[in-house]
């Protein structure tokens, strides 16, 4: 139930989204550098999921700040190893698409038809919260 | 002798006779030595007649034909200096000074590089103190961290400007010295005077100059003077000349111009990489922002370029002097006025009408190797801008736009009507050549060696012939469509898609007609306008055999591919060699299709539709139904991603598309995402991956799945081949279908029907890959696969001892709370001992199996091992 609510959810915000990012969505090389970075932090196994959670941050429903803390405590990756994927998939993948993911952040999310089933709610279909202001004087630890 | 002199007088028939004698003699030489001359008496003793009828002509028209007579010896001339000043500056512009001259160093190099230099030192400190402040900033860190490999390289680059841009003009001197001859506008005048109609008069006129300036006595000069005079004295002579006259001006001036145009182009070459010297510390500097990356592109081409465009001018040079030398040999035939003399003339002198006819022939014959010449230079030339200086395309612009300005109206219709389709045909006559060759390369052959070999000429007239049309065919084609300028009434762009349709429907020109369509396709209305297809379907298969219409009717199959006929695909390729290619890979990928079960529907769709439409006879409509649908795959997959956009709704969801979307890749399946509505990427995803597995159970479907991965074809006894190509693009299709959220999303069967090495099912794309990877090892080393297929066995029944054993321990577990017989519990205890110790035995018998495997499968098992590993999941 939740998986087809997820899908339909996908397609209607799609529908909504800036060119960027339906972009970025279906490009080649958002798969390859997904698993580029499995690959390099052994986390082969997770691949899947992960995509699916990257495709959350791409259509709105995840917060790239929040992409981090779903890596840990939903897929159970461990802390420091979804540390790097974090930054590396933000790097590859978010950064380039930073300004259309602020744009989507701040638009209001179409919500969903009363009369559909009302889906298990998750906690990314919350609107984004606004990306975390770091320290901008901190070196970046790679 | 007063009586002699009355007789003279009053016979009116002796006058002239002895008026001629006078003449004559009066021109002979005061020493006898000279036997030339006394051959000129005698020939022009031979002319007394013709002297003697040219008298009336002379005496109507004598003021006209004095005229004639002065412009035929001084207008040549005006080209013969202009063909000798041209030929003289080639002379110098191929020179090893000119060619050698330093064009990375001194002078003007030496103060523009240091200036450039300084300024891009200081960018340089510039663009450090940005990446700090970016740093410091945290406005962005990987770009620039990713920028400096290549900053550092630059910084110290650019202090070898000089010697790096050198290396590159050196090699291209190297190629260009290959093909320029010392001397080369001498051997071009040489070439000209002797070979050509121009040859004959301007000798003789350059003989009576050079004979007055060096002093020669009277009767010598006079002598060289009648000899020019001489054709005057007959009708077919004057009109010899006159023409001669005429054409020479005409074609020096022709081949002068296309001398000066190399001159030109040799003299801008060492202005233009002067400056490309001295702007590539700036190029390069480019190179490390990817803003500006393509500043750094366009220098780098245009250096390249500019450097080896000496080597392609000097090839089509070259070339030139041979063409002119050997044609003069084929056509030989040297004419001073009606007077013409070699192998290749033409006599024509037994009518009136010959006179004027033989001089004109002749004169035609002759030019003919001039015209050759000079058509192949400027092809040379046109063909040396465009593959070679970057920037000339400007140049080749401009000339156009002068070309079209010079000749606006006739000039305008004669390149647009003659000068594209005659290069069209040109390319044709290329490809028939080839063609030919080929097969006078196949018929001429003899057996040496045990083998059947093509003889030395006939094999090097094949692959002249062959690399002829490979290297100027598709140039002559593209220059032919180029040369058409497709037109449309003045108000098209504000028309509406019907008042298109009206214009079209109601010209009566069907070339027009599909130059409108070609234009409405450009500006992406005809997809629009469904009511006009079936008039492309006509007109591209009226058109199929015009390489004129070659661009109309290739970019109208790119809109329309599931409309296109194996005919017409056929007939996209340009020259024979590239249609026969096509005609083959379209035979066989129809084999191919035919075979496969979904296609069945869609070829007999095709068969009928053919029927219906009495296109074919019906017993060639099966065969010719399969060629069309296979025409239409070849074409969806020749398309580029970028060529997606372009395609009707109905071309991209159509059955066709769908299989042909499945050999593309990911790239065209994204293009139809980005430009087409979701519930189209949905139709057509459904055909194309869906579709795959219709109606097949999970075994047969994990098959289907891994030869797709694997680029697996069959053959029609049902052998497996691969084709690497297919492989890679049906991999990345696998991978984008698994790792991009968009395709995972999709929800393509492909991810159903993975599986593991242990043949699991699986969604991770890892897993499924290390699989694949095991059965291509398995596959190359039959000995290992049969090890391997034990061991599985072997595997396979632990795992069913297993299971049981789960389920005795539960029957124990049921017993004891059931308080059974301790008998029953015991026999239960004891036979989950038995088959403990069987697992125990099969485990060690498969441990003893693996020490002993032989030497050479043990690398390779402890591959597989490795790719069986499953990694620890990432908790």
């Amino acid at each position: 139930m939740e998986k087809e609510y997820s899908k339909e959810k996908f397609w209607k915000l799609y529908e909504t989204l800036p060119q960027e990012l339906k972009n970025a969505l279906f490009a080649e090389e958002t798969g390859d550098n997904i698993e580029d970075v499995c690959k390099k932090n052994d986390a082969e196994e997770s691949m899947g999921e992960i995509v699916d959670y990257v495709g959350k941050v791409l259509v709105g429903v995840l917060s790239p700040a929040d992409f981090k803390e779903a890596l840990e405590k939903d897929l159970g990756i461990d802390p420091e190893k979804a540390r790097k994927i974090d930054q590396e998939i933000f790097r590859t993948i978010f950064y380039p698409v930073k300004p259309a993911l602020e744009q989507i952040s701040k638009a209001e999310i179409p919500s969903s038809n009363p009369t559909e089933k009302t889906p298990t709610p998750l906690k990314e279909e919350n609107i984004p919260s606004p990306p975390k202001k770091d320290d901008s004087y901190r070196e970046p630890i790679e | 002798m007063s009586k002699l002199f009355k007789i003279v007088f009053r016979n009116k028939k002796i006058l002239p006779v002895l008026l001629g004698v006078v003449i004559i003699f009066s021109l002979i030489p005061s020493s006898s030595a000279q036997a030339g001359v006394w051959e000129n008496i005698a020939a022009s003793l031979s002319l007394v007649p013709d002297v003697l009828a040219s008298i009336p002509l002379w005496l109507l028209f004598g003021p006209t034909l004095m005229g004639a007579f002065i412009c035929s010896m001084i207008v040549p001339l005006i080209g013969y200096v202009y063909l000798s000043i041209s030929a003289g500056l080639l002379n110098w512009v191929t020179s090893d000074y000119f060619i050698s001259m330093p064009l990375t160093r001194g002078g003007i190099v030496d103060i523009g590089l240091s200036k450039t230099t300084a300024l891009v030192n200081i960018l340089f400190v510039l663009v450090l103190v940005f990446i700090a402040l970016s740093t410091i900033l945290r406005l962005e860190n990987y770009g620039m961290k990713k920028l400096l490999p290549k900053f550092l390289l630059v910084v110290i680059l650019i202090n070898f400007a000089s010697v790096i841009c050198g290396v590159v003009i050196d090699i291209a001197k190297v190629v260009t010295n290959t093909f320029l001859q010392p001397d080369l506008g001498t051997i071009f005048l040489r070439v000209y005077l002797s070979n050509t109609p121009i040859g004959g008069l301007i000798t003789n006129i350059q003989n009576v100059s050079l004979s007055i300036s060096s002093g020669a006595d009277l009767a010598t000069n006079v002598e060289k003077i009648v000899r020019i005079v001489t054709p005057f004295f007959t009708l077919s002579g004057i009109v010899g000349t006159v023409l001669q006259a005429l054409t020479a001006t005409l074609f020096l001036f022709f081949a002068a111009t296309e001398i000066m145009l190399f001159v030109l182009l040799f003299m801008m070459r060492i202005i233009v990489i002067w400056l490309l010297v001295i702007l590539a510390p700036i190029a390069w500097f480019c190179w490390i922002l990817p803003d500006f990356k393509s500043v750094y592109q366009s220098w780098e081409k245009y250096f390249v370029q500019w450097a080896f465009v000496g080597a392609i001018a000097g090839f089509f040079l070259w070339l030139q002097t041979q063409l002119a030398g050997g044609l003069g040999e084929i056509f030989n035939c040297t004419c001073v006025g009606s007077s013409c003399t070699g192998s290749s003339c033409i006599q024509i002198t037994d009518s009136w009408g010959g006179i004027i006819a033989a001089p004109f022939i002749n004169i035609i014959n002759q030019l003919f190797i001039f015209g050759a010449v000079i058509a192949i230079s400027f092809i040379g030339f046109i063909i040396t801008l465009k593959t070679s200086g970057g920037g000339t395309e400007s140049v080749l612009q401009w000339g156009k736009k002068g070309l079209d300005k010079v000749g606006s109206g006739v000039g305008a219709i004669a390149k647009r009507r003659i000068a594209g389709p005659a290069l069209g045909k040109a390319a044709e006559g290329m490809s028939k050549a080839a063609n030919w060759g080929e097969r006078n390369a196949n018929s001429s052959k003899f057996t040496w060696g045990g083998k059947e070999r093509a003889t030395p000429w006939a094999a090097a007239a094949k692959w002249a012939t062959k690399g002829a049309e490979t290297l100027f065919a598709p140039t002559l084609t593209e220059y032919a469509a180029g040369a058409r300028k497709s037109s449309t009434p003045d108000n098209w762009k504000q028309m509406t898609i019907d008042d298109k349709a009206n214009v079209i429907n109601a010209t009566m020109e069907d070339d027009k007609k599909l130059t409108y369509l070609h234009a409405m396709g450009e500006e992406g209305t005809l997809q629009k306008a469904p009511q006009l297809w079936g008039l492309t379907d006509r007109l591209r298969d009226k058109f199929k055999n015009d390489s004129h219409f070659l661009r109309e009717r290739s970019d109208i199959a790119d809109i329309l591919p599931d409309r296109i006929t194996a005919a017409e695909k056929e007939n996209l390729e340009v020259g024979e060699e590239g249609r026969k290619t096509m005609r083959g890979n379209i035979i066989e990928k129809a084999e191919e299709l035919s075979r496969e079960i979904e296609m069945g529907p869609i070829i007999e769709d095709e068969k009928n539709r053919l029927i219906k439409e009495g296109a074919v006879k019906p017993e060639e409509a099966p065969d010719l139904a399969k060629k069309n649908i296979a025409a239409r795959y070849l074409h969806y997959t020749g398309l580029k991603s970028g060529d997606i956009k372009n395609l009707t709704k109905g071309s991209v969801e159509s059955d066709i598309a769908a299989r042909a979307f499945r050999d593309m890749t990911p790239q065209h399946i994204q293009a139809v995402q980005n430009n087409f509505k979701t519930e189209t990427i949905n139709k057509v995803m459904e055909k194309t991956f869906h579709k795959m597995f219709d109606g097949k159970t999970d075994e047969e479907a994990r098959e289907i799945l891994d030869d797709y991965y694997n680029g697996v074809t069959k053959d029609a006894s049902g052998g497996r081949t691969i084709d690497p190509k297919l492989a890679n693009k049906h991999a990345r299709v696998v991978h984008w279908a698994t790792n991009t959220p968009g395709g995972r999303e999709m929800n393509l069967p492909i991810r159903k029907y993975m599986t593991d090495p242990d043949g699991k099912s699986t969604a991770n794309i890892d897993a499924y890959e290390r699989k694949q990877r095991i059965e291509e090892k398995l596959n190359a080393n039959p000995a290992l696969k049969a090890f391997y297929n034990e061991i599985k066995n072997e595997n396979e029944t632990i795992r069913k001892n297993n299971e049981a054993i789960e389920n005795m321990e539960i029957s124990v577990r049921e017993a004891k709370r059931g308080k059974l017989e301790a008998s029953v519990i015991s026999a239960l205890v004891s036979n989950i001992k038995d088959k403990k110790n069987d697992i125990e035995a099969k485990n060690d018998e498969i441990k003893r199996k693996i020490q002993g495997l032989e030497t050479s499968l043990k690398k390779p098992w402890e591959e597989i091992e490795e790719l069986k590993k499953h990694k620890q999941k990432t908790k």
